[in-house]
């Protein structure tokens, strides 16, 4: 187990940077998620941290030493691949057996971690089968427990599950997450899916063209993205336009154009009264109401239905407020009151709203 | 896809045609082997060719066939095994250059500069003529393009994440080129390694012109065949070279197998 740190990490393929000045500080024991769009760098972060390509700026610090410009195989790192990585001339015992055979462990002990790990990854009994007797998800489980059987101070996985199916996913998701959890082993994983980042890092970098853009508790991100990038990328659906118009504790804010005024629960370091800001709010977190229930909800805002459509489970609201569109995505057994609304008012309570700092003359949805 | 029936026919007489072609020669050899003239079609069976031949003297030059052959394919290996790791693996200055080169032995025939080798070594360097390991050295020199672009072909083949894994898991780059490339290249390797050593045992030119000391199977033959003309105890000796060697990359073939099973099966 082990911290890591970067300091203005730098990997540039011809002009372009990969990696654009990176510092993170990723706490010991902690599992942390790389996340960001396809091609932004997390993949080219992590084999640079990991010692696979090296860095053209900048220094790596894995448990307070640095190594960056020592070889990865002096690092003590375990590293999943995106690409299916088992070693198909060995069984699945001699691919966990491999890294302990080479640090000299002795057989009976060997014997007892590599069982150990394969229970871990629930493929005990399998232990004497070849790559090609394997399914996809359990070579990649072959894989994970590998990386993790000579016990090594960090274990990076990158897009661990992108080759399953959904529903392998959803499965190997909690499992690494269960693993992580029994091993405390600090981990660093990338990936492109907000719901799988969510669901089993407690700490997630935000990445954009090369850079961390924010970072924070799964929590933190989702509730308080900082930029419409984060919001957007997060799963914001709305971005209102509004005017700070008083600050304590929390942040009220006038949606432009109209009367309606907002509470949100935070305040943007920096941002006077007077200030414009993007309101946000999630297309699922918005309740349809009553109109006597007004009193009784929290950020109340009243709009009119443009469009009603059933889609199984939920309703999509095209909705508009002032000149803006809001979009809902209505549950319950009101749901189906919607449908065929068009041109009616209703109210909704836009439930916990973030903000983003704007410049005055921004314009609508990024 | 479906083809007609004429066309079909057609491709048949024709893989017919080939395959006999092909084997022909090798047919016409047991055949003569077993007859005491050489006619065609042959009329009287016969052993007596068997005993006609000096086996000593032909065992001793399959002996050293099969030598030069282990020699040169190690040497192959040697020389060819980091090349194409080089050439498919790393960048390097004038790996474009190198990728030309590499063909020049295969362009120029081998009495060419075999010839250029006995003239301008021999003249310093008297004391090499003859010299087994020189020998070794220039019959390795043909096959080097075919066997450096069969290694490079089956590198590119095997994905570098193995290696990238082994190298995160504490192994050496050196560990890992033995314990991961070459296992995984090792069909690859089977058949770059026969190719060099079929071409060694049977090689003639080379050995021919740098004036062995102790002839090849070939140059024992052919000396056989000057002297006396193509009687049948020549097709025996043609006969029994064709399943050495043949036997011997079988050999080759299984020792490599059994040491790379994992793979095969
Ligand atoms: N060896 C390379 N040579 C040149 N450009 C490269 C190389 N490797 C990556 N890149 C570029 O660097 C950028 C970041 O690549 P990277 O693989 O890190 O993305 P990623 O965030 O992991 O994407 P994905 O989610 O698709 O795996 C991409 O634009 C890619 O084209
Ligand atoms: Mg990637």
């Amino acid at each position: 187990m082990a911290n890591i740190r970067t300091e203005n990490l730098v990997k540039r393929f011809g002009d372009f940077a990969a990696v654009d000045h990176v510092n993170v500080d990723i706490r010991e024991g902690s599992f942390t998620a790389i996340l960001g769009p396809s091609g932004c760098g997390k993949t080219t972060l992590l084999r640079c941290i990991a010692g696979l390509i090296e860095p053209d700026a900048g220094q790596i610090l894995i448990g307070g030493k640095d190594v960056t410009r020592v070889p990865p195989f002096k690092r003590n790192l375990g590293f999943v691949f995106q690409r299916p990585a088992m070693f198909p001339h060995m069984t699945v015992y001699e691919n966990v057996a491999w890294a302990l055979e080479l640090r000299k462990w002795p057989k009976p002990k060997v014997k007892d971690r590599v069982m150990e790990m394969l229970r871990l990854v629930r493929l005990d009994g399998l232990e004497h089968r070849a790559y090609r007797q394997l399914s996809g998800g359990q070579a990649q489980r072959v894989v994970i427990a590998r990386a993790l059987a000579p016990q090594p101070d960090v274990l990076f996985l990158d897009e661990p599950l992108s080759q399953l199916d959904a529903k392998l996913r959803d499965e190997l998701k909690l499992e690494i997450a269960e693993i992580h959890r029994k091993t405390g082993c600090t981990t660093l994983m990338v990936t492109h899916d907000q719901a799988e980042a969510l669901t089993i890092a407690d700490n997630v970098l935000l990445m954009h063209q090369g850079k961390i853009v924010q970072e924070g508790s799964p929590v933190e991100l989702y509730r308080y993205p900082n930029t419409l990038f984060s919001a957007d990328f997060i799963g914001t659906n709305n971005f209102l336009q509004g005017t700070i118009t008083g600050i304590n504790r929390n942040t009220t804010v006038r949606l432009d154009g109209t009367a309606t005024t907002l509470s949100a629960e935070q305040v943007l370091p920096g941002v006077p009264i007077g200030a414009p800001v993007w309101v946000c709010a999630r297309a699922d977190d918005i309740d349809i109401i009553d109109a006597d229930q007004q009193a009784k909800s929290t950020n109340v805002v009243e709009a009119t239905v443009e469009q009603a459509l059933l889609t199984g489970g939920t309703v999509i609201v095209q909705a508009r407020v002032g000149k803006t569109e809001l979009r809902i995505h209505a549950g319950g057994s009101k749901r189906f009151q919607l449908l065929g609304q068009e041109g009616k008012s209703i109210f909704c309570s836009l439930g916990n709203i973030s903000l983003i700092a704007r410049g005055a003359g921004e314009g609508l949805h990024p | 896809m479906k083809i007609s029936r004429p066309v079909a026919v057609l491709l048949n007489a024709y893989a017919l045609f080939l395959a006999l072609l092909l084997t022909w020669p090798v047919l016409q050899i047991v055949l003569t082997s077993f007859t005491s003239d050489i006619v065609f079609p042959p009329q009287h069976w016969s052993l007596n060719a068997f005993n006609e031949v000096l086996w000593p003297g032909l065992f001793r030059s399959l002996l050293f066939s099969l030598k030069m052959g282990a020699a040169v394919t190690i040497l192959l290996l040697i020389i060819c095994l980091p090349t194409a790791y080089a050439m498919e693996r790393r960048r390097f200055a004038g790996k474009a250059l190198l990728s030309v080169l590499i063909f020049v032995p295969i362009i120029f025939p081998v009495v060419t500069y075999s010839s250029a080798i006995r003239v301008y070594v021999f003249m310093f360097f008297p004391a090499l003529r003859g010299n087994f390991w020189l020998i070794v050295l220039v019959t390795a020199m043909w096959p080097i393009p075919l066997v450096v672009r069969s290694i490079q072909g089956s590198l590119a083949n095997v994905d570098v994440v193995y290696e990238e894994a082994a190298v995160i898991m504490g192994a050496s780059p050196l560990h890992t080129f033995f314990k991961i490339t070459i296992p995984l290249i090792a069909p690859g390797l089977i058949t770059a390694a026969m190719i060099g050593f079929t071409s060694a045992t049977t090689t003639f030119v080379v050995p021919f012109i740098l004036g062995s000391n102790q002839p090849t199977v070939s140059l024992y033959i052919f000396g056989d065949v000057g002297r006396l003309g193509f009687v049948p105890w020549i097709a025996v000796e043609v006969l029994v070279m064709e399943l050495v060697v043949l036997g011997a990359v079988q050999v080759l073939y299984f020792v490599f197998r059994k040491q790379f099973r994992g793979i095969f099966v």
